[in-house]
């Protein structure tokens, strides 16, 4: 049986773009500064990891402007939701494959 | 440390895990205006009030087919009734045999139930805006304007629909499409608590449009005895709900997260 870390994904395995994710999969989309807010980032921060997620297809970037304000839109795309479900679904699998393992008698533990 | 090493971090992984669960908890309680719909549909049903009302105590006509041995009726049966004949362009979609002026509820459910959809879009444009966070009404508005569309369709000869005539008479067939309406909002809303809701008055919609609830306010002695009882019934029932939202809304937006 495969390793649970054999199948994560490097993109979305990083604890601030998973956050990223995590935002835009629960709305239909989010601006840079409820992103910045929700996760405590910087400006350069947050559009490092966006351009990031941008270039794998798993965000949109929508900039334009309200009234005279300059406005950034993000928007999860389907590949993004998917890559977000599987990262959980993996990380799911991780701890409960450890946790198993230390509750088994040493013998039978997993390597 | 931002990623986790090749063997796995279990406590590392359970903490991305629940790092997930505080976002999107927090995120879903910035988006929510679903008490805004409740709030806007509750005060439009409210507002049909005086449309429904037998004013000096009298009765409204009572169709011959349910009532055999009573003059011709004044009014044809609803499926029937269209402004200009049976070839007419505005049906009579919403019934309401029972009541003076079929035609006025008609007319005003005909404006006021897209009006409030369209309403609700806007209230959920704004309302991202503000927070940050949109939550997409696209499904709920296009759900609710089509129901409403479908009821004007299905009243029209062009697609006769075999519909009870119970549903017809009391001129609240749109409480079931305000109704069904709620279990679209439930599901882009992402709410249980809404859904909780959406089931009972689903079944309260349709007992108002089967049931008098004037004969439970006339035993009461509360006086009433036209389908309005019904209207105030269900109209202040979804304008509590939408308000006791509101304040949840409120109180989970104050509690640190």
């Amino acid at each position: 049986m495969t390793h649970p870390v054999q199948g994560l994904d490097d993109v979305v395995h990083q604890r601030t773009r998973l956050g990223i994710l995590a935002v835009l999969a629960e709305g239909s989309r989010a601006q840079f500064g409820f992103l910045q807010e929700s996760l405590g980032l910087t400006d350069g921060n947050l559009s490092r990891h966006l351009q990031t997620l941008e270039e794998a297809g798993y965000v949109r970037i929508e900039k334009g402007y309200e009234g005279r304000r300059p406005r950034t839109w993000i928007r999860i795309t389907k590949d993004g939701r998917r890559a977000l479900a599987t990262e959980i679904d993996l990380l799911k699998q991780l701890v409960q494959r450890i946790e198993s393992n230390h509750s088994a008698p040493a013998d039978e533990r997993q390597t | 440390m931002t990623s986790l090493s090749n063997e796995g971090d279990p406590a590392q992984a359970k903490a991305w895990i629940d790092d997930v669960s505080v976002l999107k908890s927090r995120t879903r309680r910035a988006r929510r205006g679903m008490w805004f719909p409740l709030v806007i549909f509750g005060l439009v049903i409210l507002a049909s009030t005086p449309l429904y009302m037998h004013f000096n105590g009298d009765s409204p006509p009572i169709p011959a087919l349910l009532a055999p041995d009573v003059p011709a009726p004044t009014t044809p049966p609803a499926t029937d009734i269209a402004i200009g004949g049976s070839s007419g362009l505005l049906h009579l979609f919403t019934g309401g045999m029972f009541t003076f002026s079929p035609l006025k509820i008609t007319v005003f459910w005909l404006v006021a139930g897209p009006m409030a959809y369209l309403v609700t879009a806007g209230f959920y444009w704004l309302h991202a805006r503000r927070r940050g966070v949109a939550t997409s009404s696209r499904a709920y508005v296009l759900t609710g304007l089509g129901l409403f569309a479908l009821l004007v369709v299905t009243s029209t000869p062009l697609i006769p629909v075999p519909v009870h005539g119970n549903l017809l008479v009391r001129g609240l067939t749109p409480l079931l499409a305000v109704a069904l309406g709620l279990f679209v909002l439930a599901s882009v809303e992402r709410s249980w608590a809404l859904l909780a809701f959406a089931v009972p008055f689903l079944a309260l919609c349709v007992t108002a449009n089967l049931y008098d609830m004037a004969n439970v306010t006339y035993r009461l002695g509360l006086g009433s005895t036209g389908p309005e009882v019904n209207v105030i019934v269900v109209g202040s029932v979804l304008l509590l709900a939408g308000v006791i939202f509101g304040l949840a809304a409120v109180r989970t937006r104050q509690r640190p997260s």
